[in-house]
């Protein structure tokens, strides 16, 4: 799967400030033929999204929604950066090779 | 009820084995959210269960210090045959639950809110649940908050599964297949199963590359790991460790049973046909075997084994399986 240019710009834009993202963000053409972790970020995304909203129907303030959100953002960036450098790795191997 | 994938079991343990979760360390982004579920529906344990063939084993869990049950137990094992969460109010007023050893005896379980962790190819391999000790009842809003939950569990999973799997051929990574197999070595050696490796590098690649072009090449990597993969069982796996070269770990099983299952799988890639832009291309594959049953102290010196296997392989001629001298001088000895 591609992303088209206003598309990726869309997707980036659902996580500002967010450094994970920017690693993504640089070897996102590399990325772009893997459908799977392009899919995942943005379902993630989603995910936290609703989240967010059905936390605030139960009465919770922003504030600490925000604090749940973005510590579990924070998780999966860890995960995601390792992804990253994980298929990095792999295509230098196999390049070497 | 919208019928899962469940009833699919064979396909839905793949499913589990493919994230190679079990019997791992726990980690912190599980952790975080079975802190925030137990924080925000109230209960006194929460947990990720995985339901395993006869087990359902907990990736990370609050309240409870367990890391397994028996599956037969385990009121997740009814929520993976659901599409959607399983409230019980009060287990003792439940006639499924109400003799369950978990209920009338420890931990003394009388509310279950559980939410399946459904893969992305629609299987159900366990869930995120909410457990209290006195019954009680859930908001629906809470309810979507667990199923929420639940779905950021599978996020954190797949994407694992993104590291760990080649995106070309579908094979596990490099670095996924060293860590899980040098993991089930270890398991091998302590509870004496046999555990095999081969080495297999198709024929004359770079030709083929160089001929037909690396789009070619690309689809014959695909269809190799394919027939490859009809031949293995569900407890072995393929990685591609190359450009063009893979390992296969073979478990439980010896040294002759492993010895035809790789010899099955080059005559699977000798009789594979390519066709790519007109063009019907064959290749050949050597291979290089070597069991850990008698001999060598770690995965890496048995991968060493097979390489070298793999090289006398090639050197006779390619297109044929070579057993490591070492291996069948063990087998001998056995």
């Amino acid at each position: 799967m591609r992303l088209n240019s206003k598309a990726r710009r869309r997707s980036l834009a659902q996580f500002p400030n967010s450094s994970g993202l920017a690693v993504v963000q640089a070897d996102l053409r590399r990325f772009e033929s893997n459908s799977k972790l392009t899919a995942n970020v943005r379902e993630h995304y989603e995910h936290l999204e609703r989240l967010a909203s059905n936390l605030r129907k139960l009465g919770m303030d922003m504030e600490t929604i925000d604090m749940h959100v973005v510590a579990l953002f924070h998780e999966y960036k860890a995960e995601l950066a390792k992804v990253v450098e994980a298929r990095s790795a792999g295509e230098r191997t196999q390049r070497i090779e | 009820m919208i019928t899962c994938q469940v009833e699919n079991e064979t396909e839905r343990l793949d499913a589990l084995r493919r994230m190679d979760l079990l019997d791992t360390p726990p980690e912190q982004a599980f952790d975080r959210i079975t802190r925030l579920a137990k924080s925000v529906l109230g209960t006194p344990i929460v947990a990720v269960s995985l339901i395993d063939v006869d087990r359902q084993w907990f990736k990370s869990i609050q309240g409870l210090d367990v890391s397994e049950t028996p599956r037969d137990v385990a009121f997740c094992d009814h929520t993976i045959r659901r599409s959607e969460p399983m409230v019980v109010e009060d287990a003792r007023l439940d006639e499924r639950f109400a003799n369950n050893p978990l209920v009338v005896g420890d931990p003394g379980i009388r509310f279950y809110a559980g939410a399946p962790l459904r893969t992305r190819d629609g299987y159900n391999i366990g869930t995120l649940c909410a457990i209290d000790l006195r019954p009680r009842t859930i908001s629906a809003q809470h309810l979507e908050v667990l199923e929420d939950l639940a779905r950021l569990v599978v996020d954190e999973m797949e994407l694992r599964l993104v590291a760990t799997t080649d995106s070309l051929t579908g094979a596990m990574t490099r670095r996924a297949l060293f860590e899980a197999a040098s993991r089930d070595f270890l398991r091998a050696r302590r509870h004496h199963y046999g555990m095999n490796c081969a080495v297999l590098d198709i024929d004359h690649f770079k030709s083929i590359n160089d001929r037909f072009g690396h789009a070619a090449g690309d689809l014959i990597l695909q269809n190799v790991v394919a027939v490859c993969r009809s031949v293995l069982r569900q407890s072995d796996y393929l990685g591609r460790v190359g450009g063009e070269e893979f390992v296969v770990v073979l478990q439980d099983t010896d040294l002759q049973a492993s010895l035809q299952v790789a010899e099955r799988m080059r005559k699977e890639i000798e009789s594979l046909v390519t066709v790519f832009s007109g063009n019907s291309i064959q290749v050949t594959a050597s291979f290089g075997l070597a069991g850990r049953d008698f001999v060598g102290s770690s995965f890496e010196e048995l991968l060493k084994m097979a390489d070298a296997a793999l090289y006398a392989a090639k050197h006779n001629g390619r297109n044929r399986v070579v057993c490591s001298e070492e291996s069948k001088q063990g087998a001998r000895a056995a």
